[in-house]
């Protein structure tokens, strides 16, 4: 029996790439034969599991298509002409309403991805979506198959990489207050709500701090430039955009992140809060979505985004000890319950349920 | 010791609320209902996209390749050879009409990337809305420092009296 997966697009550092090379490695492991196809490949992706579709053929009824959703694909409506058991890990589509304003394309895709969900709500025998909110998406969309929570595996050795040093020695021992988020630059993560929360802080809390906003803007230039005007509109000096960056530099972010600020209202799973987690920065994040089922209890989960309640909160964590202590350790308690070894056991546990 | 933090978020909202904090700043929205950010312009990755598309598919192939049954196949090729002489002139003024249009659409495509990169009117623009956003912030932020300025003179004039 093969277990295949097939995929729109394998990208270079993509947490949906990333968890399906992951789950491929997982599956040679116990023995079957696996790939991944996928329309698109990133030339840096150097992986012997990855392969143009192109190459798919010969699968047989007794096979197994899992097919990683997280986007408007043609696959939704060739998948069920394929043969095989068909199966479906969800990591959930930006609904197109966040896109509007800012990117005809992207919204025109993520409504076709929606589309496609919703045509394959009875094609798929079995879903493993990557947290609870995905699963209760789906349910809403009428799926009534059998379905498994399985959280992204996250390659956690990649962090103990070494960091950025010039990163680091630019922003830290400067008794400067980091407050990090990292993300795409994506209307649904509410950037501009971090802004403005960091504004208020800075003027009226703390003078001596800086917002870094690490993450790419590419395809969302209209957005990218209307955060930046907002930052230059609300006269608040120190608000970094990092753009594009490499992994080291990313890392180093991290390490000198003070705080790690969420303001997003969607997110399927959310990796950079775990991420956040495993550099011991404290997380203060906005309650929607998935955020709550990821950070499950760790972190301060906030439903208010009043920028005067965000910065005292803020400026709480930063001089309170022991809340901070208390914070990171249940951090640290929640980080276990994504190391690889339980990830990969849950992973396990649902393919072996289906096949 | 044990930490409550639903109690120190409701201390912090407390003292808020006893101390009449607020956060009167523009919102997002005073941004992007400038002009600046209506339209949507023009894209310049979905036009080097739809050109490329364009350049690719614009001849139109007089053998395409037949696949399936191999001896429907033969047949199908025999077909093909007979009406090859009147087919072949039909597909060759296609793909030159479609040539033509294809280089036209490519310079008309190349002169509009070219004016959206320059810096216009439309740059002029942008600058003078940030300013009026940054003159209205700057507002704000005088008469919430006027505002505490009164706070502190009455309760000076209390202390005093």
């Amino acid at each position: 029996m093969k277990i295949i997966q097939i995929m729109p697009t394998v990208s270079f550092g993509d947490a949906v790439s990333n968890d399906a090379r992951a789950i491929a490695k997982v599956i040679d492991e116990l023995g079957y034969k696996t790939a991944i196809y996928a329309e698109n490949v990133d030339n840096r992706v150097k992986d012997k599991h990855v392969h143009k579709i192109g190459k798919l053929q010969n699968i047989g009824k007794k096979d197994v298509v899992i097919f990683n959703h997280s986007t408007g694909t043609k696959l939704c409506y060739s998948l069920p002409e394929m043969p095989g058991r068909k199966m479906m890990i969800y990591h959930n589509i930006t609904p197109p309403e966040f896109f509007r304003p800012y990117n005809a394309r992207a919204t025109k895709l993520t409504q076709y991805g929606y589309e496609g969900t919703e045509f394959l709500a009875n094609k798929i025998e079995y879903a493993m979506p990557v947290s609870e909110y995905n699963a209760s998406e789906l349910r809403r969309m009428g799926y009534k198959c059998d379905m498994f929570i399985r959280p992204i595996l996250i390659p956690f050795e990649d962090y103990a990489k070494t960091p950025d040093a010039e990163v680091i020695k630019k922003y830290s021992d400067d008794g400067y207050v980091n407050i990090v988020f990292v993300g795409r630059i994506a209307p649904n993560k509410k950037q501009e709500d971090i802004i403005r929360a960091f504004a208020y802080y800075k003027k009226h809390v703390n003078p001596k701090s800086r917002l870094i906003i690490v993450g790419s803007s590419g395809g969302m230039e209209r957005y990218d430039a209307a955060l930046k005007a907002y930052a230059s509109a609300l006269m608040v000096e120190d608000v970094i955009f990092t753009g594009q960056i490499s992994f080291p530099a990313i890392l180093a972010y991290y390490k000198i992140a003070d705080v790690f600020l969420c303001m997003s209202e969607h997110e399927g799973f959310c990796v950079p809060l775990v991420e956040a987690m495993y550099f011991d920065t404290p997380i203060i994040a906005f309650d929607s979505s998935a955020i709550a089922d990821t950070l499950g209890g760790s972190g301060l989960l906030i439903n208010d985004k009043d920028p005067v309640f965000v910065s005292m909160l803020i400026d709480r964590l930063m001089k309170d000890q022991a809340l901070r202590a208390h914070v990171i350790e249940k951090q640290r308690k929640r980080l276990q319950d994504f190391s690889y070894e339980n990830m990969k056991n849950r992973l396990i546990e649902g393919l072996k349920k289906f096949i | 010791m044990e930490v409550n933090v639903e109690k120190i978020m409701e201390d912090i909202r407390a003292e808020i609320k006893e101390k009449g904090y607020t956060a009167d700043m523009l919102s997002f929205k005073e941004v992007t209902g400038k002009s600046t950010f209506k339209s949507e312009g023009l894209d310049d990755c979905d036009l080097i996209d739809t050109l490329d598309t364009a350049n690719s598919l614009c001849m139109v192939p007089f053998d395409p390749p037949m696949r399936g049954n191999p001896i429907v196949v033969f047949f199908k090729k025999i077909i093909r050879k007979l009406i090859r002489f009147y087919i072949r002139p039909t597909v060759e003024q296609q793909n030159e009409f479609n040539a033509q249009i294809v280089r036209a659409v490519n310079t008309v495509g190349r002169y509009a990337l070219d004016v959206h990169s320059r810096p216009d009117a439309e740059e002029l623009g942008k600058k003078v809305e940030i300013l009026e956003l940054k003159l209205a912030t700057a507002n704000k932020e005088n008469e919430e420092l006027r505002r505490r300025l009164e706070r502190l003179e009455a309760a000076l004039t209390t202390d005093q009296k």
